[in-house]
This record gives structure tokens, C-alpha cells and sequence, in this order.
């Protein structure tokens, strides 16, 4: 009976009849119908939903992929640096000499398994006695500058070209 | 068009509690989330419209609350009732839209029927309208354009209290009020509407 409802509320209204108001309104807004979205809003909301929850994961998988690229970089940087390192606290001959033995050693290691690794031995061995000349040391700690340095330029490149 | 049969999962959702639904779709059930959305996509898309009136803003708005929704679920208040929950946020969010942008001045003395009976006058001589479907139908029209002339807060608080049932303390909880105010802007906005569906033209 809308009618009836509402005007029972307007006749409540009127005589200050507060709490008869109160409920007489609550009874007449049910035949009030609510406004409803158009067609196909659960399935945008649905979707929309799908997509911030992609974004999400792929956001967190990059945080990963940044992580372990930079902690990839500072592991290459330490080691060699390590090498460089050792050069001025040891005989620098022995620490030439024992990283030429660990190349060929590898390299011979890695051929007991695979003979595909042949190329690896001599490339091995020939890095090995490059390192040993004092030519092979320079060019050894400026290529090791350069990779640092360019450690450092990726690691600040990265946000920006995140942000574009 | 005939719709789509139920799958058992949509069946066990559509009987299944609020506080059920809300933890499946923090559980990632996508149903789950579709359920909550029929749920309450009416509720929230008819407070945001009639605060923004503008439909195409409302959609997106509403489309807007539900992505917060599901992002926030997890702080989920069991001690309060879901649709309240969801109502705030939907009220927050539609604060900050309007908040954004320059309010919209509609004057009370606007009429949008151009007829010189006031619903009053209708409502009082029920004898004089031929068609009682198509006069309810032009009662609920006025109706609605007579919220819609009422001041936003006004509005608001109409909405929650007699279209969506929530009590006092809920409104209180939904627009960030105190529970005076909400009691006093819940009663001059019951005025204000007999006001504009009584005066003449």
C-alpha cells in the first residue's frame, strides 16, 4: 500500500509524530526503487579485478627480477674486486698464478664431463696466462672499473625507466 | 532473455552469509567476488548516484569501491555488517571524487514536474487518479526528484536509513559522523522532504 504509507509518513510528519514518521518512511521507500548500474557492471568489476590482481603479481615479480639482478651485479663486482683485493695484500704473483691454476683447473674439470668444454680450456688457460703479463693485470682492473661502473648506472637507469 | 543456470558453486554462494562470502573471495574465489558484487552492486551504485548524479561517473565510482573492496578485505571488521563496511567505503570514495571537482549547486525551489498537483495533493485524493500503477509509478518519479533536490549529507542519510535499513549507529560508522549529528541531519532531511513534496509549485 505505498500510498497509504506515504501518507501516513506526510500526516506523521506534519503532527510531529517523530518515530510513527520514522517508520512509516522506512515502509514507503520500499516501494522506492533503487538505482542500479548498467548491464554487465559484475563482469567490468570482475575483470577490472583480475587485472589489478595481474598487475600485482607482475609488480612483485619484478621487485624479484630487480632483486636478484642486483644482487647478481654485486656478486660479479665482489668477486673480481676480491681478486684486486688480494693483489695488494698477498705476493700479487701468487694470486695471478693461483687464478690461472683455477681457470685451467676448471676448465680441465669441466672437460672430464663434456669435451664440449674443450673451447672453455683453452679460453681458460690463454685468460690465465693473459693475467699473469702485467698488460693482462691493467686491462683486468680497468674492464673490472668499467663493469662496476656500469653496475652503478644500471642500478639508478632501472627506476627511471620503471617510472616511464 | 532467459538467464544462465546456476553452477553448483554460484548455488552454494547465493545461500551462503556475508561474512562466507567475504572469506572466499579473500581466498581468491573469483565466484566469491562475483557473488559480493551482486550482491551489492545495487546498494552501491544508488548511494554513489544519488550523491554524484551522474551516471556514468556513479558506474565508475561504484566499479571503483568494489576494487577497494576486495584490496582491503583482509581488514574487514567482523564485528561490523559487511554491507555497512562496503557503504563506507563507498561513501569514502565518493567524498573524494566530489572533493575533486566543484559541487553542483541545485537550487530546493527547482520543480521537475511540470503538473500543479504537489504529491500531497495526490496522495490526499486517491480517488481522482485513474490508473493506481501509473500514479505510484509518478509517485515514486517525484519522490525521486524531491531526494534529489535535498542537500547531499540530506541525502545521504535518506538513503542509508530508509532505503538501505541501516540504523544510527551504522550511518554513524558509514559517513564518519557523530551519532547526534547523523540523528539530526536524519530528521531535518525527513522535514525537508515532506517540504518539497508538499509545497505548491
Amino acid at each position: 500500500m505505498p500510498r497509504d504509507a506515504w501518507a501516513e509518513w506526510l500526516e506523521a510528519e506534519r503532527s510531529g509524530a517523530l518515530e510513527r514518521a520514522d517508520s512509516a518512511l522506512g515502509e514507503a521507500f520500499a516501494t522506492v526503487l533503487r538505482r542500479s548500474p548498467g548491464a554487465g557492471f559484475e563482469e567490468r568489476v570482475v575483470s577490472a579485478r583480475r587485472a589489478t590482481a595481474r598487475v600485482r603479481v607482475s609488480r612483485r615479480s619484478e621487485v624479484w627480477v630487480t632483486a636478484g639482478l642486483l644482487l647478481g651485479a654485486l656478486g660479479l663486482t665482489a668477486a673480481p674486486l676480491a681478486v684486486v683485493a688480494g693483489l695488494f695484500v698477498v705476493n700479487p704473483g701468487r694470486v695471478i698464478a693461483a687464478l690461472a691454476r683455477a681457470c685451467v683447473g676448471m676448465a680441465e674439470w669441466l672437460n672430464a664431463g663434456a669435451s664440449v668444454w674443450g673451447l672453455l680450456i683453452r679460453a681458460g688457460t690463454a685468460a690465465g696466462q693473459a693475467a699473469v703479463s702485467p698488460t693482462g693485470s691493467i686491462l683486468l682492473t680497468a674492464a673490472l672499473l668499467v663493469a662496476s661502473m656500469a653496475l652503478v648506472v644500471l642500478n639508478r637507469y632501472l627506476p627511471a625507466e620503471r617510472s616511464s | 532473455m532467459a538467464e544462465r543456470p546456476l553452477s553448483p558453486e554460484q548455488a552454494s554462494l547465493a545461500a551462503a552469509s556475508d561474512g562466507e562470502i567475504a572469506f572466499r573471495a579473500l581466498d581468491g574465489s573469483e565466484a566469491a567476488a562475483r557473488e559480493l558484487v551482486r550482491r551489492y552492486e545495487r546498494p552501491v551504485f544508488n548511494l554513489i548516484d544519488r550523491l554524484v548524479q551522474q551516471r556514468p561517473v556513479a558506474e565508475e565510482l561504484a566499479q571503483d569501491t568494489f576494487l577497494k573492496v576486495f584490496r582491503s578485505l583482509h581488514t574487514f571488521d567482523a564485528r561490523l555488517r559487511l554491507s555497512a563496511w562496503i557503504l563506507r567505503i563507498a561513501h569514502n570514495t565518493t567524498l573524494d571524487h566530489l572533493r575533486r571537482r566543484r559541487p553542483v549547486v541545485v537550487s530546493l525551489d527547482e520543480r521537475t514536474d511540470d503538473d500543479a498537483l504537489t504529491i500531497a495533493d495526490r496522495l490526499a485524493d486517491p480517488g481522482a487518479l485513474p490508473d493506481r500503477l501509473v500514479e505510484q509509478h509518478r509517485i515514486g518519479a517525484a519522490i525521486d526528484a524531491a531526494l534529489d533536490r535535498l542537500r547531499p549529507e540530506y541525502r545521504e542519510v535518506i538513503v542509508l536509513r530508509y532505503q538501505e535499513g541501516l540504523d544510527y549507529e551504522e550511518i554513524a560508522e558509514v559517513t564518519g559522523r557523530p551519532l547526534g549529528t547523523v540523528k539530526t541531519f536524519v530528521h531535518r532531511a525527513r522535514r525537508a522532504l515532506a517540504q518539497s513534496l508538499t509545497s505548491p509549485p
